[in-house]
């Protein structure tokens, strides 16, 4: 039987670094993020028999779909332009210009002694049970859930998520202030035809009910308040994809809104538990639960929106029908 | 060796190869796919470390679901940033010579 575990683990990193490699060197790079997908997809897995599932949807839906949406809008944007210029369609990655031999040895002689780096220091780790991990399994039952991935992102290091939200929001902020992405085509006639219509129609109520699920569901099983934003935003993207846009009503106040409504939670939460209790983020005896879900609702819209918001790459305007 | 150990020879190959195309392609859409690798790579190998038959330990699992939130939304500032050298200069890579405003 192990025999066969060690067969099925080898073929899996085979494939995944064959995976990598072709999608970084491949000369047709819509093919490469096709590859990467893939790629993520492989991960997904991986994570799935490494025995961390949460991490296996965020990988897959965020790491895989959202990743490589926004690379195949990228690559298209690049390609639209210069087949305007040239009018001949452009196989991007021709022009790449790759470094000598002799500096290429040099980077991968010093890439292998990363790697040679890297592994003597994970070596020196130690043991898991003199980590974290009994900590977290002597405390979990304080915290109200089942979940212990779930317990560790809100409860224990709940400081560092909402940073996190804080990095998104900026991020977010960011990619505004360029002022150069694609926007939300208003002007581009909605294409994909019947098909891509008629499955938006059906899948996006199916992707708001399963992201709604996931986050609820992630208190006492694989799931959460990541991924549940991360399939909704999926749902966001896909709408946008097939020609519906957010209705300009909805495109000031209501957007941003929901765009901060997370990180204002998680912060309001931690200063009212800050006053109540001395500690941030300390949530009082037997409210755990209940603010861990309300913290969740939060995290869930706002993730969606700033995901559809970083593939619309543009701030709302306000003066489009 | 261990599974777990096998998987972190994984990751640190996933890494190296995600830097070596870092440093030798010269496409920027190619180098940040290369950084996302990367990140791939580390991550493998932190829920590695975490991998236990029975109950695997939760914090690198934590650790690297917001890894990735915050590597797609680097990602995407990444793209933006091509997009605006390709509309700008015509050409996806650093070769642009000095004084290009």
């Amino acid at each position: 039987m192990t025999l066969w575990v060690w067969v099925f683990d080898g073929l899996l990193v085979l494939l995944l670094l064959v995976l990598a490699w072709r999608a970084l060197t491949i000369s047709d790079m819509f093919q490469g993020v096709a590859m990467f997908i893939a790629f993520g997809a492989l991960m997904g897995l991986i994570y799935v028999r490494l025995k961390a599932p949460d991490v296996a949807l965020i990988e897959v839906a965020i790491g895989a779909g959202i990743t490589g949406a926004l690379f195949f809008d990228a690559l298209g944007r690049m390609r639209r332009t210069r087949a305007v210029e040239a009018a001949i369609p452009a196989k991007i990655g021709d022009e790449t210009r790759r470094l000598p031999p002799g500096k290429r040895l040099m980077a991968g002689a010093i890439c292998l002694t990363l790697g040679g780096v890297i592994g003597t220091g994970v070596w020196a780790f130690p043991d898991a049970s003199e980590r974290l991990k009994p900590l977290v399994f002597d405390a979990i039952v304080h915290t109200g859930v089942q979940n212990p991935v779930t317990g560790v992102l809100l409860d224990f290091r709940g400081y560092d998520t909402m940073l996190e939200m804080g990095v998104l929001m900026l991020v977010l902020f960011s990619v505004w202030a360029l002022r150069t992405g694609p926007g939300n085509t208003q002007n581009a006639p909605s294409f994909g035809g019947p098909v891509l219509q008629g499955l938006a129609r059906i899948l996006t109520p199916l992707m708001l009910v399963i992201g709604a699920y996931l986050t609820w569901v992630g208190v006492k099983a694989p799931g959460g308040a990541f991924q549940g934003g991360a399939v909704m935003g999926a749902a966001c993207i896909l709408l946008m994809l097939s020609g519906t846009h957010l209705p300009v009503r909805w495109r000031g106040w209501p957007l941003r809104l929901g765009l901060m409504l997370g990180g204002s939670i998680f912060l309001c939460v931690g200063i009212a538990t800050l006053l109540l209790t001395g500690h941030l983020l300390g949530y009082p005896a037997g409210w755990t639960n209940a603010s861990i879900l309300l913290i969740e609702v939060g995290l869930t819209v706002s993730i969606a929106l700033i995901l559809a918001s970083l593939f619309v790459g543009r701030p709302p305007s306000e003066d489009l029908p | 060796m261990t599974t777990a150990q096998f998987y972190i020879f994984a990751g640190i190959a996933l890494f190296g190869l995600g830097c070596y195309a870092l440093v030798v392609q010269a496409h920027l859409l190619r180098k940040i796919l290369a950084v996302n690798v990367m990140g791939t790579g580390i991550s493998l190998l932190l829920i590695a470390t975490a991998y236990d038959a029975e109950t695997p330990d939760p914090v690198p699992q934590a650790l690297v679901i917001t890894g990735i939130a915050v590597l797609v939304s680097a990602t995407a500032l990444a793209l933006v940033l091509t997009c605006a050298i390709w509309e700008k200069t015509g050409r996806a890579d650093l070769s642009e010579g000095d004084g290009e405003a």
